[in-house]
């Protein structure tokens, strides 16, 4: 009986902590985190990804991610082609929204695959720095929390939490600390729908790139086994022009990098 | 109760700590990431392979090993702005181990130039590789497959579309918003061989002895829903229209369609240059491919090509006349097409299974009119910049069905290095 009280009591605290939480701050939080992770006009990057096991690097790979704002979708259209490893060198990813395709050019064959096919591989790490969250994610705020940051210094962070706001959303739940002054990124946990933690990210060597002060390095870490980590780090931003042409399956052969 | 939520906190708060030390452990190891290793765009791609193969017939002896040595380069650099050229060969050397006869097999696969305007509009002109087509086991509408493979190292469709030489023509591509218009025109340049003649004939007989057409335009009709249609056109046959289509159903599914129709002779009358009416014919091709969690991915396609033999009359064949038989299966052969009416494909490709960098891929095509079947695996661990793979096929079905009459085991081990 005391148990049920308590429960209650709880319950109803919590709901009311709830709408006070929630709203424009969260959201605003979440649109300027954003911007800081990526630019809002055309641009390419490079992505080298550093894959270790227990301790011990087992696989390395390097691609560019050519990135074009959809004024429709409020997302990213994306462009990735493969540096390395050689047997994988010219291949090409095209992503817009969930239209995905790839291109090989030793076969010439744009093949589509479904969302979930794109997360077997390095693509899914390399365009997840394109991914607009205040799109994609209902925000609400947790709190404000001190945490180590990447860099494991002491960090004032603003502790929100994502919830998709469709069902084909990537991951159901990101829970997220951006730093209260700046509004960086420092980390972030990916949770599945049946809320299980896919990866936790970690934000760090800010740097000021396409006028702005952004994160040039990701650390993930495995949900499951976390002495699996990659780590991604970015070079080479450039603002370009990508015409229209290039986020089209059929343009996928003719594609040829400058 | 309250017993139970405090060991419950304990469990969380031990988590809690463990996950933050794997963090920072991580986070060290993030450290030790070395800086620079600079890897840029690259105009050549080549690689070497040497393979060792072992073919049992029917009876379970063995019939024969062999050996094979293979080169493939691949160039394709931008001259200027407007100026593009392309460049990809591939040399295989077979030895047979009882003889000490050795046959070369060169697939030149392209060797073009194009040229753009902008990037709206291009021209090409050369040895072009062109596939259609969004199947995995039976492509119809890949009318430019006919006489491209000369030498078949693989089972696996995805090589065999990689091997197989571009046939001379012009092309040209106009890129619109959502959509795009390709128009092709490969001309006869010699005359066929007189019997199919698999890799054997001249590289310019067996892509272009017949003069060809092809226009294809492709249109975003809604969001991730672009499907193509094609209207081809061969010398002496009439014209044939295709429509090629894909679909996300969830995310883990992709379903994908294709058909071509239109009046022609029968594969059969084709194959032995009977006189025969033009009658309208269908061949279709449709599938699904599920992604497992499990970085599994398992494709069934269902074939079907109503050009071709019905069960009655590719049963007689064999037993009423052995060597129009094998010339329909020649035909077949250098056409890549179906011998008889209906088939079903099976395509399976596991990355990172059960270890690191150990792909295994597996292939059956069932012939659903004979039913005869083959099936295919391999298994390909890779290092950075080799590879080492171990192939194994099985045919099975009566004498003279489709995959019946092929030898019955085949093995081989190969390594690639790439440079």
């Amino acid at each position: 009986m005391m148990m049920k009280k308590i429960m209650g009591a709880l319950t109803l605290f919590l709901a009311a902590q709830g709408p006070a939480c929630a709203g424009p701050d969260a959201r605003s939080i979440l649109a300027a985190c954003d911007q800081v992770r990526s630019p809002n006009a055309s641009f390419s990057l490079k992505v080298k990804l550093v894959e270790y096991r227990n301790g011990k690097q087992v696989d390395a790979s390097a691609l560019v991610v050519y990135a074009k704002p959809d004024l429709s979708s409020g997302q990213f259209d994306n462009l990735v082609m493969f540096l390395s490893p050689e047997r994988d060198a010219g291949k090409l990813l095209l992503k817009n929204d969930n239209d995905l395709w790839l291109y090989d050019p030793a076969n010439k064959a744009s093949i589509r695959i479904s969302p979930k096919e794109r997360l077997l591989g390095q693509a899914s790490n390399g365009d997840v720095v394109t991914v607009n969250w205040s799109k994609d994610y209902e925000s609400s705020m947790v709190g404000e929390e001190s945490l180590e940051d990447g860099d494991r210094q002491p960090s004032k962070a603003h502790h929100l939490s994502l919830t998709a706001k469709a069902a084909q959303i990537t991951y159901a739940r990101i829970e997220l600390w951006v730093e209260v002054d700046s509004n960086r990124p420092l980390k972030a946990q990916f949770y599945s729908e049946s809320n299980r933690l896919l990866k936790t990210a970690y934000y760090r060597r800010f740097q000021p790139q396409l006028g702005a002060v952004r994160p040039t390095e990701t650390v993930i870490i495995d949900g499951l086994d976390p002495k699996w980590v990659t780590v991604m780090r970015y070079s080479d931003y450039v603002t370009r022009t990508i015409p229209d042409t290039w986020l089209q399956r059929d343009y996928l052969p003719r594609f040829k990098a400058d | 109760m309250l017993r139970s939520l405090f060991l419950a906190w304990c469990c969380s708060a031990a988590g809690l700590v463990c996950a933050q030390t794997a963090d920072l452990d991580a986070l060290s190891l993030a450290d030790q990431t070395p800086e620079g290793d600079e890897v840029s765009t690259s105009d050549w791609q080549a690689y070497a392979e040497l393979a060792q193969s072992g073919v049992d017939g029917r009876d379970g002896q063995v019939l024969h090993g062999e050996r094979r040595l293979s080169f493939d380069v691949r160039f394709d650099r931008m001259l200027s702005e407007h100026w593009r050229v392309v460049f990809a060969d591939r040399l295989d050397v077979n030895w047979r181990e009882e003889t000490p006869l050795q046959t070369s097999i060169n697939t030149l696969k392209e060797a073009y130039v194009g040229w753009k305007s902008t990037e709206d509009h291009s021209i090409d002109v050369g040895r072009i590789n062109v596939n259609n087509g969004v199947s995995l086991g039976y492509n119809p509408s890949d009318f430019f497959k006919v006489g491209a493979v000369r030498s078949v190292v693989s089972r696996d469709p995805k090589q065999l579309m990689q091997d197989r030489q571009g046939s001379v023509m012009l092309r040209g591509q106009w890129f619109g918003r959502g959509q795009s218009l390709t128009g092709l025109l490969s001309p006869k340049l010699e005359d066929p061989p007189a019997a199919p003649a698999f890799g054997s004939s001249s590289s310019l007989a067996a892509t272009n002895h017949v003069q060809r057409a092809l226009l294809s335009y492709s249109l975003e009709v809604s969001e991730g829903f672009s499907p193509q249609f094609l209207l081809y056109q061969e010398d002496g046959m009439p014209l044939q229209l295709g429509i090629n289509a894909t679909a996300l159903a969830n995310d883990a599914t992709v379903l994908f369609a294709q058909w071509v129709g239109g009046k022609s002779q029968s594969f059969y009358e084709q194959a032995l240059k009977l006189p025969g009416e033009d009658r309208f014919h269908d061949r279709a091709s449709a599938g699904v491919t599920y992604t497992t969690a499990l970085k599994l991915s398992l494709t069934a396609e269902l074939d079907f090509s109503r050009n071709s033999l019905s069960q009655r009359d590719w049963g007689q064949l064999a037993q009423q006349d052995p060597q129009k038989y094998w010339l329909y299966r020649a035909w077949i052969l250098e056409h890549q097409e179906m011998p008889t009416r209906q088939g079903l494909t099976l395509y399976a490709s596991w990355r990172d299974a059960l270890i690191k960098r150990l792909d295994v891929t597996g292939l059956t095509r069932v012939n659903l009119t004979d039913n005869s079947h083959f099936s295919w695996i391999e298994l390909r661990y890779h290092w950075d910049r080799v590879d080492l793979a171990l192939q194994y096929q099985v045919n099975a079905g009566n004498p003279f069905t489709e995959y019946g009459v092929l030898p019955r085991r085949a093995t081989t081990v190969s390594v690639r290095g790439y440079f």
